[in-house]
């Protein structure tokens, strides 16, 4: 409807041409006297009646599906010269300008009409497919196009949101042939030898090799990557059957094809993911990467251990990438016997003054509860910790202090020799058996990276006291729990977790208050007191 | 005595002894007939023969049981002799004997019985003492057996035994007499008894006072016969058929016309008693009918003359009532009015009872008096704020009332405060009523609010589950956040929709306050105002009402108001003032949002008037400035949405100039130092959110951010509680004056810091171009730029910002530094500090003005100092130092006067228990043996009743066989005649 209400005025001459291609189209399936009209409705593809041109589109589709039932479009090994030789390479090349056709449409400004492209693309692929598999008398998956398409689909600047769902979700999700072969095409196409433009000899710029894989491809192909499900039940480990888009032959000859086995898939998907991650990834990607990959990629990887490099780096990125890359590193060390050193120490250093205040600190506190969590630690290391989130506590909103301190009091309660922070009994002087009086009572080293060497377990816990002094009740109540004797069980940390000031503010004014609020004792006589810190510098 | 008995036994007592033994044997036939006996000496061990053999001298059970160092014979003898049955007789003639012979032997039975029972040694417990106690009397020293289950089984017999008697029976007359069935009382008793409790009733029924029923007092119960008294009756002597007069008639017979004349009334016949005339009906009837109305009318003589005695007394009693109520003379002369009745009078009576009582008056108070009582009132104030501050309950509620009439807005008109003798009634009841009628206006009012707040509410609501991630998103510094993008980009759109709307009918409010107030800005604000009003309900007709004037004049009519609906005048004009509270926090609001600002000694007076009336109804006050609240957190929350967005668009929503003045305010309204306060709380919680997450981009934002600073500083310039957030926000600032945007590791310090704000705060830095116009400039921050959207700061206001915050930094050494961690807070801002100060000179010192340069190097020795102090005292922490606990002992434990009867538990609560434990056991055992008991009386009545009928059956069988033994003997008999009459026949 949209592209007729653009083209009012060639109205009539649409319909003419929507006519004349539905003429021809029966011209052409009618005897191979009339393969010459195929030019004529390719003429109309390429002019600018966008409704014609999409009528055209698709009887062409008609005609090539059937000329690939024919086996009429089937490269020669040599040239030869007989008659149907040269019909099948005339048809060969006007089949590859209707491809071309094709691979621009996918660039188009409409999204259904790039949809529509994909779509006859990919039967293009089946039909070929089911030719190739007649011609090698087993199972045979075009390749070379279904890269040539997907190079067409990604590297385009122009896909619009709705093309790349519809790869991911209507093919590529959907049939294994095409999950697997996808797989292997994009590590062939992020590797830096990969030439796009090796097969396409028709087209200018041949033999150009591109310096680097452009940031639309790595943007388009995450977008469909991210999204590609099902490896589940193609890598066996789930019950579904299996269904591949072109279709397996009756008889598979003499070796089942890589389709059919779990290993194949999965060694693709791995090789498809480590490809892919030694693009340069924009910080988006980046951290969408970490986000999912503890759930999405490490399971279904041949050897999840390949992945340590590229979260090594990401743990040691900082900020927020550290933290994210602290979940897949966990999966690593836990179930995939990855040993990483000086774990602990970078753990320390993520503790930054930004992490009691970003997103992703509930995630990390679920973290950092698990890894000190083990009892084995040493008192130096947990003393560490807990001054360092005490003293990041210090400047935190009440959501990232009232964090603190439950986890403070559990890791005290865990190990009872850091207890000492805040209870520390005078050292006796041993000779005279009085008190000694520390010169400086705080050896804490604040800015010493490492935990062995901050002497945490000489200070003292004077933040914890300081937040019984916080602005907001519940915190200053929850601190108190320091001066009590440690009877009581440990709290559960994923209570603390979720709060957030809009929270806070929402407990506080939903609940309607029992009685009035007190109000001054002395009303006020202005509005700014004299003496106030405001009437230092405001000028009213 | 020790000797054998036989040996020392007198000639001459032994006839006594032959005495004693046919009395022993008198008493054994009692014996049997004892029920106990048998239960006391199962064994049948005959204690008569004991005391037989104890002829025989071995009596040494009987000696130590009776603790007597008498033989049991001749206790015997001597009891015997005491009750005079032995020894010598009176002396008295034969027909005497004769006369009280059935007499005494009842006596003498009676007396045997008691003698033996006090002998029998079976029948006596003993029970051991262990340790005598000297002059200790103890009840069961002694216990006769035999006797308490005589008494038990007699008691069964009265309660048990009349209940089984009664089973299966309904009805019966319960006699109810007193004394009836108490055999121990006299009828003399009885009588005398029944008397004094028929006293006693009509003692209580009546007043002692009560002089109309006297003629009851007096005895006589108006029984009536004929309408006529009893006694009447009697006087009359003309009862018919009375037993004085019918001596001649023959006794049991009545004659018929007696009985028809007398029986039921006498209404059957209607005949007098004489015989020779008789009265008809008609003739009897009007004769009762004149003798009541004689008596009616004498009854009325007697009350009139009582009546005019009272009247006397009254009259008299006038002069009097002048003399004892000598300042209520007005009310006392209408007391009376001469001719009233009863009615009047009992009035009066319950007047008089009601009135109080005239009391010496209170005495003026002194200056010095004065000032006391206003010193305890702030005491008392700040020590109940104090508690609040440390979390408790303020104990404000019995003396919520004093404040009540202390409050400031009945001072301002009414010096002398309510005293006892003030006439109660208007503020009595009333004000009750109109408490009530403003708190159901003020919850209505409050709902209506409420259902606004609550859409404002469910907006921010929905926001705020993305706002959060967004607004930490920012922090982080990410700018891609492909995942819930696009949720935020539609609840933007959505809050966007919802704000404007809230603050809609405010705005348009305003605009036509604004407009009025164009309107007539031309009148001067002397002219000629309406000296009544209308008391607006709500803001609207508040704008209908005050929208046309100036704000002077405005604050005229404000004055007005409190002047005509004072709470004084009457009671409903409290919620009238409730609400003009209300009206005038949202008139502040609309006042400070409105350009040209209005001056501030206007907003100042408005918020005077607003502090004196927000006590009016705090309650409904505290709602209203609650949902302010709410209002301003929705605009802080799109607002911080709005910034993460884009950091040089300015602001269109977000904070407002008013909603700072509000808030201001409300720190100064409310007690803001308590530990959770209903509308201070979630106002502080709103102003950290804003301070941590809004990216501060132009001179408004930061300006606007360093008064929120102030705002928070003044609520916790009391109980000093730290507000992080107020603290990083300030050191930012002071970072950003000097710091490079592009370098993150020159930001040294504890503060957070996303890469969005250092780029921002890019405008605050303090370049080498920077030169002030006048170094001598004041440089404060005027109110104004709280709404500036300047992003391009110029160098003045540069260098009032960095002074406003070094201003502030020193307000929070000073308010936190006697936190724990004051260190720990404030190293950071001295190097801070440092850095300005160091940095401040290569952008040519002498072009920064004085006002700033003294103000770093003031507070970089002020915080050098104050962190050695606290470097100094600072101590490691001892918060485990718990009372310790006591070791347990295992030395045993020592009681001094140790007894078995008490329970030495350490555990006092398991002592208690285990004391209870025993007590139930013991009343369970008890409840089980009277049980047991019941049932066997039960057996042994019901064996008694079978016996009994078993008895009467076969004396029943015995009488049947007889008869028929006899017929059948007499048939013999007379077959035998017959058979030798027949053979004497033959």
């Amino acid at each position: 409807m949209s592209l007729k209400r653009k083209h009012p005025d060639t109205k009539d001459g649409n319909t003419a041409l929507v006519e004349g291609v539905r003429r021809w189209e029966a011209n052409v399936a009618s005897s191979h006297e009339n393969l010459n009209d195929i030019v004529e409705i390719y003429n109309v593809a390429k002019g600018d009646h966008v409704e014609a041109a999409f009528t055209a589109v698709g009887s062409l589709g008609r005609i090539y599906a059937g000329l690939w039932a024919k086996d009429l479009l089937k490269r020669h090994k040599a040239q030869q010269s007989t008659a149907s030789a040269k019909v099948s390479e005339w048809l060969r090349d006007n089949y590859n300008l209707y491809i071309d056709l094709l691979r621009t449409m996918l660039r188009h400004k409409e999204a259904p009409m790039q949809v529509a492209a994909l779509r006859a693309l990919m039967q293009m692929i089946e039909k070929e497919g089911q030719a190739a598999c007649r011609a090698a008398g087993g199972y045979a998956f075009p390749n070379e196009s279904y890269i040539e398409v997907l190079v067409a689909v990604l590297d385009n600047d122009a896909a619009s949101e709705h093309l790349l769902r519809t790869l991911s979700e209507s093919y590529v999700s959907s049939y294994d042939d095409l999950r697997l072969y996808f797989f292997r095409d994009i590590a062939k196409i992020t590797s830096p030898d990969y030439d796009p433009f090796k097969n396409s000899t028709s087209r200018g710029g041949a033999g150009k090799r591109r310096a680097e894989v452009s940031a639309v491809l790595i943007q388009n192909a995450f977008a469909v990557l991210s999204q590609v499900r099902g490896m589940a039940e193609a890598a066996g480990e789930g019950e579904g059957t299996s269904s591949c888009w072109v279709s397996l032959p009756s008889d598979l000859g003499s070796s089942e094809p890589a389709v059919l086995s779990p290993s194949a898939h999965r060694r693709a998907f791995s090789e498809a993911w480590l490809a892919y991650m030694r693009q340069p990834l924009t910080p988006g990607i980046y951290k969408q990467i970490l986000l999912t990959m503890h759930k999405r990629i490490i399971p279904h990887m041949t050897d999840p251990t390949g992945l340590m490099d590229f979260l090594s780096a990401a743990y040691d990125a900082g900020g927020s990438i550290s933290l994210l890359a602290l979940n897949g590193l966990f999966t690593l060390i836990t179930e995939h016997n990855l040993n990483y050193p000086q774990f602990y120490a970078k753990l320390y250093a993520l503790l930054d003054r930004n992490v009691l205040h970003v997103k992703y600190r509930a995630r990390f506190f679920r973290l950092l509860e698990v890894f000190l969590g083990s009892s084995h630690l040493p008192a130096y290391l947990v003393a560490a910790f807990i001054k360092r989130l005490s003293r990041l506590a210090l400047s935190a909103p009440p959501s990232g202090a009232v964090t603190v301190v439950p986890m403070v009091y559990n890791l005290l309660k865990a190990h009872p020799s850091c207890m000492p922070l805040i209870h520390r009994m005078p050292e006796l002087d041993a000779e005279t058996g009085e008190e000694k009086v520390a010169a400086n009572c705080d050896p804490f080293d604040a800015d010493e990276p490492d935990p062995a060497k901050c002497r945490a377990i000489e200070s003292s816990l004077w933040e914890l006291e300081t937040l019984q002094h916080h602005y907001y009740p519940n915190i200053a109540t929850l601190a108190k729990i320091f001066c009590e004797p440690f009877h009581k069980p440990n709290f559960g940390l994923e209570d603390f977790l979720d709060h957030t000031y809009t929270t806070f503010f929402e407990s506080d004014t939903l609940r309607r208050p029992k009685k009035a609020p007190a109000l001054a004792a002395q009303p006020p006589t202005s509005l700014v007191r004299p003496g106030d810190a405001l009437s230092d510098f405001i000028m009213l | 005595m020790t000797g054998p008995f036989a040996c020392d036994l007198p000639a001459a007592v032994a006839p006594a002894a032959e005495d004693t033994a046919k009395d022993a044997a008198d008493l054994a036939p009692s014996r049997g007939d004892h029920p106990l006996n048998e239960a006391g000496h199962g064994n049948g061990h005959n204690p008569h023969d004991e005391l037989s053999q104890s002829n025989m001298g071995t009596h040494n059970a009987v000696k130590r049981s009776t603790g007597g160092k008498q033989s049991s014979l001749k206790k015997l003898r001597t009891a015997l002799s005491k009750a005079g049955i032995t020894g010598p007789k009176a002396n008295t003639s034969k027909r005497a004997k004769q006369r009280v012979q059935k007499d005494a032997k009842d006596e003498r039975r009676v007396k045997l019985q008691g003698i033996q029972s006090a002998l029998n040694p079976y029948e006596l417990q003993m029970n051991r003492k262990k340790l005598d106690i000297l002059g200790l009397k103890r009840r069961d020293d002694v216990v006769n057996v035999a006797q308490a289950r005589q008494r038990a089984v007699e008691r069964r017999k009265e309660t048990l035994g009349k209940e089984r008697e009664q089973k299966g029976k309904r009805g019966g007359i319960v006699d109810q007499r007193i004394g009836e069935n108490d055999a121990s009382m006299d009828p003399e008793e009885r009588m005398l008894k029944r008397f004094t409790v028929e006293r006693q009733k009509r003692g209580s029924s009546g007043g002692l006072f009560n002089l109309e029923d006297s003629d009851v007092e007096e005895g006589i119960v108006s029984l009536t016969h004929f309408g006529r008294t009893l006694d009447e009756i009697d006087n009359l002597n003309d009862m018919v058929g009375s037993d004085y007069d019918d001596d001649n008639g023959p006794a049991g017979n009545i004659e018929a016309s007696e009985v028809s004349s007398s029986h039921f009334g006498g209404f059957g016949t209607g005949n007098d008693g004489e015989p020779a005339r008789k009265k008809s009906k008609a003739e009897v009837m009007q004769e009762i009918i004149a003798k009541s109305k004689q008596y009616k009318h004498e009854r009325q003589m007697l009350k009139e003359q009582d009546d005019g005695v009272r009247r006397e007394l009254d009259d008299d009693f006038e002069s009097v009532r002048a003399l004892l109520f000598a300042n209520k003379d007005k009310t006392a002369a209408s007391i009376l009015p001469k001719d009233e009745h009863d009615e009047t009078y009992d009035a009066h009576v319950r007047n008089l009872a009601f009135e109080k009582r005239a009391r010496p008056q209170d005495r003026l108070k002194t200056e010095a008096e004065k000032a006391r009582a206003e010193m305890e009132r702030l005491e008392r104030a700040e020590r109940h704020r104090i508690r609040r501050m440390d979390g408790l309950p303020s104990d404000s509620e019995s003396d919520g009332d004093d404040s009540d009439a202390d409050m400031p807005g009945y001072k301002a008109s009414n010096k002398r405060r309510p005293e006892a003798d003030d006439l109660g009634d208007d503020f009595g009841a009333a004000p009750d009523s109109g408490e009530a009628d403003s708190h159901v206006a003020g919850v209505s009012l409050g709902a209506g609010l409420g259902v606004r707040g609550a859409a404002d509410d469910s907006g921010s609501e929905e926001e705020d589950g993305s706002d959060d991630d967004d607004g930490s998103e920012e922090e982080d510094g990410s700018d891609g956040d492909d995942g819930s993008g696009d949720d935020d980009g539609s609840d933007l759109e959505e809050s966007a929709d919802e704000q404007p709307r809230g603050a809609g009918s405010k705005a348009s409010a305003a605009a036509r306050a604004a407009s009025g107030k164009s309107g007539s800005a031309i009148t001067a604000p002397g002219d000629e105002l309406p000296y009544t009003f209308a008391a607006p309900a709500d803001y609207d007709a508040w704008v209908e009402l005050a929208g046309g004037y100036s704000v002077d004049q405005q604050l005229v009519v404000v004055r007005r108001l409190r002047t005509l609906y004072h709470i004084r005048l009457a009671p409903q004009n409290k919620e009238k003032l409730a609400a003009l509270a209300v009206i005038l926090v949202e008139h502040v609001a609309v006042l400070s949002a409105q350009e040209p600002p209005v001056t501030g000694a206007s907003i100042d007076e408005l918020t005077k008037h607003i502090g004196e009336l927000a006590d009016v109804d705090a309650e409904r006050f505290g709602e209203h400035c609650r949902q302010e609240i709410i209002g301003i957190h929705g605009r802080i929350v799109a607002g911080i949405r709005a910034s993460s967005g884009d950091i040089t668009k300015p602001g269109s929503e977000g904070l407002r100039a008013s909603d700072l003045v509000l808030m201001r305010m409300f720190v100064s309204l409310f007690s803001s130092s308590d530990r959770y306060h209903s509308v201070i709380t979630p106002m502080l919680v709103a102003m950290g959110q804003h301070l941590s997450q809004y990216t501060f981009a132009t001179l408004g934002d930061v300006a606007s951010g360093l008064i929120l600073v102030g705002i928070a500083h003044e609520a916790q310039r009391l109980s000093r509680r730290l507000m992080p957030e107020t603290v990083n926000y300030v050191f930012s600032v002071l970072a950003a004056a000097v710091c490079s945007p592009n370098d993150a590791a020159d930001w040294a310090g504890p503060f957070p810091l996303s890469r969005r704000q250092r780029e921002a705060f890019a405008a605050l830095r303090i370049g080498a171009s920077d030169k002030c116009s006048d170094p001598a400039k004041a440089f404060g921050v005027p109110w104004a730029w709280a709404t500036s959207a300047a992003a391009k700061l110029t160098a003045d206001e540069k260098y009032s910002i960095l002074r406003a915050a070094l201003m502030l930094a020193r307000r929070l050494a000073d308010c936190y530094f006697a936190l724990p961690a004051f260190v720990e807070l404030f190293a950071p801002l001295e190097l801070l500090v440092a850095k300005v100060s160091d940095r401040l000179p290569q952008f040519k010192l002498h072009q920064a003005p004085p006002a700033v340069t003294k103000e770093v190097t003031g507070l970089r020795e002020h915080l050098t100092e104050q962190l050695q102090q606290a470097q100094a005292s600072r101590v490691p922490l001892k918060l485990q130092h718990h009372r310790p606990l006591a070791i347990a002992s295992v030395a045993p434990r020592f009681e001094s006067n140790y007894s078995l009867d008490v329970h030495y538990d350490p555990d006092r609560a398991r002592g208690e228990t285990t004391k209870l434990r025993r007590q139930l056991g013991r009343e369970r055992r008890g409840a089980v043996r009277e049980l047991r008991r019941d049932a066997q009386f039960i057996a042994t009545e019901r064996l008694h009743d079978q016996l009994e009928k078993d008895k009467q059956y076969a004396a029943k069988m015995k009488k049947a066989w007889s008869v028929l033994e006899t017929d059948q003997s007499e048939m013999k008999k007379m077959d035998k005649l017959r058979i030798k009459e027949r053979k004497r026949k033959i």
